[in-house]
């Protein structure tokens, strides 16, 4: 019996050693327009177009906004604040344009996503290719 | 004694399932982005797929191309037309790669897609 006991404790130590802490997943939840995929630009009023060169700097309005490596992005995050705020003002909802280049890696898009949220905007979209 | 032994034969297969579930997830290389501020998940149905730093599409944790997952989801979206899909894209997953799973995702009519990524450090 006890060599038995021995063997199990063992292999529990073996798997209770082994076992990986699992990191939880979060949420970005993205609402799409359900519909074909749009061909021609539609001009929206009130909408800010933010676009990442390939090199990670973000421009907003022809400014540059932030530095291409940084994580958390505090000047885009302080003028989408104001754009929201004025946007309530005129009683419209703020809306977002993401036009990242091609080959912009999926962290920065989501850093922009992240730096939208904390600033309170929901309406986001994706733009769609080649416009650089 | 013989409780003590129940319990460590329960604790010994409790320990070898979640290694085999732990195993199923990290069985896709994919390393997702961080956002401080995502929300957590509430718990719904979702259709997950993965795409890796070098735009390789996997359902679940098969490989497939890109016709594969359009295949995939419309059939899906036929099936549970309310379609939940889960993009677990990698931090360096090329974003020309992203909107190109955007676009198949609005082309079979799901309006709900979420980005996969982790929280806090």
């Amino acid at each position: 019996m006890t060599p038995m006991i021995d063997m199990v404790f063992l292999l529990l130590v073996f798997f209770m050693v082994a076992a990986k802490p699992v990191v939880p997943e979060r949420d970005i939840p993205m609402g799409l327009p359900g519909q074909v995929a749009q061909e021609e630009v539609v001009d929206i009023p009130d909408e800010a177009r933010v676009i990442i060169e390939p090199n990670g700097q973000i421009v907003l309005n022809e400014q540059q906004l932030d530095t291409p490596n940084g994580t958390s992005l505090p000047e885009l995050r302080a003028v989408l604040d104001r754009f929201r705020l004025s946007a309530e003002n005129a009683k419209s909802e703020a809306l977002v344009t993401l036009a990242p280049h091609d080959t912009v890696p999926h962290q920065r898009l989501v850093d922009v996503l992240n730096a939208c949220a904390e600033a309170g905007i929901k309406g986001v979209t994706l733009a769609g290719g080649g416009d650089e | 004694m013989t409780p003590m032994i129940d319990m460590t034969f329960l604790l010994l297969i409790f320990f070898m399932v979640t290694q085999r579930i732990t195993e199923q997830e990290l069985s896709v290389p994919v390393r997702l982005p961080v956002a401080l501020s995502a929300a957590k998940p509430e718990k719904t149905e979702r259709d997950v797929i993965n795409l890796d730093g070098e735009g390789n599409y996997y359902i679940g944790d098969r490989k497939a191309t890109t016709e594969e997952v359009l295949a995939h989801l419309k059939v899906k979206f036929r099936d549970f037309p309310p379609l939940q899909i889960y993009l677990r894209a990698d931090q360096n997953t090329p974003s020309k790669k992203i909107r190109e799973f955007v676009e198949m995702a609005t082309e079979v009519g799901a309006i709900d897609l979420i980005f996969g990524v982790f929280g806090k450090d």
